[in-house]
Formats: structure tokens, C-alpha cells, sequence
């Protein structure tokens, strides 16, 4: 039981480090290809989920 | 020195002592008492019995550094067998008493009298103030003189039986108080306990130990003839048969029959007769009783079996339920009492368990005292596990004993006994079994919690923790709800390195609701990283009152993102209806610190003393369940 702790801190070393955030509730995704550029260069994408309920 | 002759006898009489105002005369028991130059006969008085006293007439001896000789015997007995007191005189001109009581000596001196104090108002266990010290009552009881011998302080009448009390103080302090026969001023002596050894008598003065053992050691059961071994025999006042079962006692050096008791219903489990060997120190078992106590109707009983050692003397073994206790008398006087609550003893606070009316039920082998079946005491335990304090009190004694949880595996690897079964339940005193489980996993605990501190500090300091974005957002009125015209851009932004991006969200809305969908582009890549959040502002009053619901903010932390440029797409969410422009505000940090799993590896690191701790107090829990003294 002893060992638990330093169990617990090497995973939450491990979690800090990697960053990893298991309830962030985010989607991944990839602008497509043909998307176009805007002026300054910023890709105006206006697909994927809109949101909503 | 004066000499003369005997007025009853004629035979030569000798007073040594300057003290001393009677010799009992050697050849006839006379009590010769001197009156100026002439002697007087003042009645006869028992010659004194053999008994194991390893003192005599003439033995010279050291106290406090100061020289005593022994210069007179008295035999006195309350009942229980005779017992010796020594008058010895010093060289100072001092003089004072040498009690022996199951080995132990007691050196009194004469304190005066104890003006106001009656008989009637000292109960065994009564803990009083006398002499600048604290006592406690450990006997009161009244016996004549039996028998005298050698220079005496004052003449002894035979026919009274004086009555007496017995204390003890801290530290070895012994008093007594002598009422004679009287109730009231008694007169009071002080002393101390001492070892044999402590009197610094030569070992070849000591007289060698009374052949009543002889006697006795290979006797037979006066009822059915049955061979009674006697292992203690200068010792045992009473022996109960093992065969059928008799009670005889053995105080006038001669088996004689008492009753007859009911067999206990099982052997017991240590032999009498065996030799084990506790606390560095061989003890023989010589005497077996079964006692027990009736709580709320339900009979419990538990055994003693009580061991010899000819120079530690006697101590106990208490069996019960599987678990054992090695008991050792201790003085009342070195006990601190709050009655029924607590005790304290040897720097160790006890707490008060439970009090029973305890009651012998079976007799076998050898005691010291007369027992009998049906004798009771008022017991009474204190615990600070692994050891107890019991308290056994009469209406005429007091008893106080000190006790020690032993493993059975010690007793049965000390006795070589057979195997007996598992312990059941849980003694007052024995030791739980995870309370160094619990001091172990706090200990490591703290460790661990130390080493979180650190990381969790170097991850905090390293932390970029960057507000990246901050920006309004007005979704125009004429908009389409989770359309085109509902989305906005940010101007790009950097995210220097690899990290962790925490997104705060906050809207002023009134009865209303707003979504915001947030896709983070990385603008070399094209990866995208979604997110939707709902903002609701509600309130009314109704017959309850005012009422409010929903959260004009919000905010999560989206996973590790690599470093690149990003820009924000926001996607407005609304209730259909009027055009209305709405306002939102976003702000985005770069790596911020996240201690909410700092509190959740704390958590997990206080599980193991919180588990530890659950299983010890649920053992303290089952273990006072069976107080019937309040419990902890």
C-alpha cells in the first residue's frame, strides 16, 4: 500500500506532462484541402459542427 | 543488658534490647515483662510454628545504610494461615518492624498515632491522605497473635483479635494502621517493601526453609486417595483434587478435606504441573480456576491458571476465548484511580472497559489463599492494549494486577502445549492488529503528499500559463443561428510551444441562452480542435421567491495542442425569434496550470490512511462494543 503513492505520482507526472485532459469534450478535425485562404492567409473554413443542441 | 530468671519457670531470661519491655521466656512461653530490677510474669503466648521464613532471632541485617539486629518474633494470623513480623532494633537506637507477606518484606517504623481516623471509614480500594502522602486501602482485616518469641516492645494478649489496615503508596511506600481493639486512633506505621536481598543479611544467616515441604510434597487426596503433587507446598494454603474434585486445605501443614466442588468440565489446557518459560523467567503452573461473570443473563466464562516461581512467587495466566494474559500484582499505591473511568499506572493512561461481578466457579491444584467455589470480587478492567490494569476488590481486600496481551503462539512455544483453535472475538486488551498500518500509510502518506508539493510546484513554475486571445464577439442581428453568417474569425495567434489551452467564455445574457462552437485551426496544418460551450441566464420569482438558473460562463481545458499558429472560429447558437445582436466574450490561454489534478492525486495518496484508519477504528469499534463502562 505504501508503494500506491509513488504510483500516483508517476501518473500524475505522466498526466501533467503529456498534457492529457480526458474531459475536455473537444472534437478533432481537418480543415479539407480546398478550403480557401483569406487575405492575411487565415484558412476561412466555415464547415464541420456548427454547434448547437 | 539485663538477666534475670523466669518468674514462672526460673529458667535464665535476657533482655538485649533497650527497647524492648518484654522476653518471652524460651522454656515456657512465658511473657516476662521487667519492672524496674525485677521481672514479671505476664501470661504465656504460643511457641512459634515452622514456617518458610528465611529469617531468625539474632539475624543482623543493613536498612539506609544503618546496622538492625532481630531481636523479636511474632506469629499473627487473620484467618488466611500465620503470618511473621520481625521487632528488630538499629544501631542508631531505632526500632522498628520486619513484615513478611508472600515474599515480599516490609520495614516499618512507628508513626504515632493516627488521631481521628476510624475503622468504618476505610474500605479496600479507599485512597486517602495521611503523612504528607497518598495510600490506598489494600486489606483490612483483624487476627490475634498467636505466637511470640524472643524481646518484644510491649506485652501481647493472645485473646484479642486486633483489627488492622493495609496501604500502599507510590514507589514501594507501605503503611499500616494498627486500631488494637479499638475503631478509632490507630497507631500508624510506615515503611517500605523490600526484596530479601535488600535487607543485607548475610545468606549464611538465613535460616534454611521448614521441612513442612517434605511433608507435603508427595501427599494424597484425604477423599479418594488420589496422589496430589504439590509443587508449592510452604506456600499453598488450599489444593483442589483433580480426580474428585475436593477442596482441602493445607494451612496447619496436613491435608484436610473442605468440601467437594464440581469438576471443571474440560482439562486444562496448560497441565498443572507444567514448566514454561515467560518474561525470562521459568514458571510452574500449580493452580487452575475457572471464574465468570452473567451480563444481561449471558454467562461468560474465562480461566486463570496461576504459576509459581520460588524467588519471583506467584503470577497469573488468563485464558479466555483463545486469547491469553500474563498478570502480575502490582502495589494499589503505585495506581492513580478515577473509579470506573480511568487509570493510570507507569506513565501509561488506561481507560475503564468493564466491571463485573466475577465469581469462582472451579478449583484445581494449589493456592496461596483460601480459596473456595463461589468466592467473588468486584472486577474491574482498565485497558491501554496490549496491557490492562484489573482491579478485584472484596469487602476485606483489594487486589490490583497489571496485565499483558500474549500471542497464543508465545504461550503455546512457552508451555509446549497442542494446538488450540484461533482466538474468538476481541479481548479488552489486545492489541489491534492495523493501528500500525494506519501510523505506517500517515508516515508514507506524507511522503508521497511532500513529493506532490514538489512536482506539482516545478510544474507551476513552468508553467507559460499566456492569455493568447481575448476578444469580443458580436454576432450581428440579423444572423442565422449556427450558420455562415453566425461565424467569426479571430486574427491570428501564436502558440509558442507545445501545451494545454484553457478556454473562458462568459456572456451577458437575461433569460436567455447562447452556444458558442469554437474551432481552433492551426493554420500550417489544418488540424482542427472543436469545442461547444451553452451560456443561459435565467430568473423569475414565483410563490417561493425569486429564482435564478443556468451560467452566463463557462470554461474547460482543451488537450495538448503543438506549437503553431492558430486562429479561433466561433459559431454563434440562439433562440430563433427577434433579431437581436448578441456579445460574448472569449479569452484563450496557452498552458495554463491545472491543479485539478493536483487535487485528485491528493485524493488518491489520502486513500491509503483513510483505509488504514477505517480498518483500525472499526476494529477499536467491535472491540468496545463489548464495554459496559461507556465504551471510548
Amino acid at each position: 500500500m505504501k508503494w500506491f503513492g509513488g504510483v500516483v505520482l508517476v501518473l500524475y507526472a505522466l498526466v501533467m506532462m503529456t498534457g492529457w485532459a480526458p474531459f475536455s469534450g473537444e472534437e478533432r478535425d481537418k480543415v479539407p484541402g480546398n478550403v480557401r485562404r483569406g487575405p492575411s492567409g487565415v484558412l476561412l473554413w466555415t464547415g464541420g459542427f456548427q454547434g448547437g443542441k | 543488658m539485663t538477666q534475670g530468671r523466669c518468674p514462672s519457670c526460673g529458667a535464665d531470661v535476657e533482655f538485649t534490647a533497650g527497647s524492648a519491655q518484654v522476653v518471652v521466656c524460651g522454656h515456657c512461653q512465658t511473657v516476662v515483662a521487667r519492672r524496674g530490677a525485677s521481672f514479671e510474669a505476664h501470661g504465656k503466648i504460643g511457641r512459634i510454628l515452622p514456617t518458610d521464613s528465611p529469617l531468625q532471632l539474632g539475624l543482623e541485617g543493613r536498612h539506609q545504610r544503618t546496622g538492625f539486629r532481630i531481636v523479636g518474633h511474632l506469629q499473627k494470623d487473620h484467618g488466611a494461615g500465620p503470618w511473621d513480623e520481625w521487632y528488630v532494633e538499629f544501631d542508631d537506637g531505632r526500632n522498628g518492624w520486619l513484615s513478611e507477606s508472600e515474599g515480599a518484606f516490609h520495614m516499618l517504623f512507628d508513626a504515632g498515632v493516627e488521631e481521628h481516623l476510624s475503622l468504618s471509614d476505610l474500605h479496600p480500594g479507599q485512597r486517602l491522605h495521611l503523612r504528607e502522602r497518598a495510600w490506598v486501602v489494600e486489606e483490612r482485616g483483624h487476627g490475634p497473635v498467636l505466637a511470640a518469641g524472643g524481646q518484644l516492645p510491649a506485652a501481647v494478649a493472645p485473646t484479642q483479635a486486633p483489627y488492622y489496615v493495609d496501604a500502599t503508596g507510590p514507589k514501594g511506600a507501605i503503611l499500616t494502621l494498627d486500631f488494637g481493639t479499638r475503631d478509632t486512633d490507630p497507631e500508624a506505621f510506615v515503611g517500605t517493601r523490600l526484596k530479601l536481598e535488600q535487607l543485607g543479611i548475610d545468606t549464611g544467616q538465613l535460616r534454611t526453609r521448614a521441612r513442612r515441604k517434605v511433608d507435603l510434597q508427595q501427599a494424597r487426596c484425604t477423599e479418594c486417595n488420589g496422589p496430589l503433587e504439590l509443587r508449592a507446598p510452604d506456600k499453598s494454603l488450599r489444593v483442589g483434587c483433580p480426580f474428585c474434585g475436593a477442596l482441602l486445605d493445607v494451612s496447619r501443614g496436613k491435608l484436610s478435606f473442605l468440601r467437594l466442588l464440581e469438576k471443571p468440565d474440560h482439562a486444562p489446557i496448560i497441565p498443572l504441573g507444567a514448566r514454561g518459560t515467560l518474561k525470562d523467567t521459568e514458571w510452574t503452573c500449580i493452580g487452575f480456576l475457572v471464574r465468570s461473570c452473567t451480563v444481561e443473563g449471558v454467562r461468560y466464562p474465562w480461566e486463570e491458571y496461576l504459576l509459581y516461581n520460588r524467588s519471583q512467587g506467584f503470577t497469573w495466566l488468563m485464558y479466555s476465548n483463545g486469547h491469553w494474559v500474563f498478570l502480575e500484582p502490582v502495589a494499589a499505591g503505585d495506581v492513580s484511580l478515577v473509579p470506573m473511568v480511568s487509570a493510570f499506572f507507569d506513565g501509561r493512561r488506561y481507560k475503564a472497559f468493564q466491571n463485573v461481578h466475577a465469581v469462582t466457579e472451579t478449583v484445581q491444584g494449589e493456592f496461596y489463599w483460601e480459596v473456595s467455589a463461589g468466592e467473588w470480587a468486584e472486577a474491574t478492567e482498565y485497558v491501554a492494549p496490549p496491557y490492562s490494569l484489573n482491579v478485584d476488590a472484596t469487602d476485606d481486600e483489594v487486589t490490583y494486577t497489571h496485565g499483558e496481551y500474549l500471542t497464543p503462539e508465545a504461550v503455546k512455544a512457552a508451555f509446549q502445549l497442542p494446538e488450540v483453535g484461533p482466538p474468538q472475538g476481541i479481548l479488552p486488551s489486545q492489541p489491534n492488529p492495523f493501528s500500525g498500518s494506519v501510523k505506517s500509510a500517515t508516515l508514507w502518506s506524507l511522503v508521497w503528499i511532500l513529493g506532490l508539493l514538489l512536482l506539482s510546484g516545478l510544474f507551476a513554475a513552468s508553467a507559460l500559463d499566456k492569455v493568447v486571445l481575448e476578444r469580443t464577439v458580436t454576432v450581428p442581428a440579423e444572423s442565422v443561428s449556427g450558420a455562415a453568417s453566425a461565424m467569426s474569425f479571430s486574427p491570428p495567434f501564436e502558440l509558442p510551444k507545445r501545451g494545454n489551452v484553457k478556454v473562458d467564455l462568459s456572456a451577458s445574457l437575461n433569460n436567455d441562452w447562447l452556444g458558442i462552437q469554437g474551432d481552433l485551426i492551426n493554420q500550417g496544418t489544418g488540424d482542427v480542435v472543436g469545442f461547444y460551450e451553452e451560456l443561459s441566464s435565467y430568473s423569475g420569482s414565483d410563490s417561493d421567491g425569486a429564482w435564478s438558473e443556468g451560467s452566463p460562463s463557462a470554461s474547460r481545458t482543451l488537450s495538448v495542442l503543438p506549437a503553431g499558429t492558430y486562429v479561433l472560429r466561433t459559431t454563434a447558437s440562439f433562440e430563433a425569434g427577434a433579431p437581436k445582436a448578441r456579445t460574448f466574450n472569449v479569452t484563450l490561454t496557452h498552458d495554463p496550470p491545472r491543479g485539478g489534478w493536483f487535487c485528485v492525486a491528493l485524493v488518491l495518496i489520502l486513500l491509503g490512511p483513510v483505509f488504514a484508519f477505517i480498518r483500525s477504528h472499526g476494529f477499536e469499534t467491535r472491540r468496545w462494543a463489548d464495554s459496559n463502562l461507556g465504551g471510548e
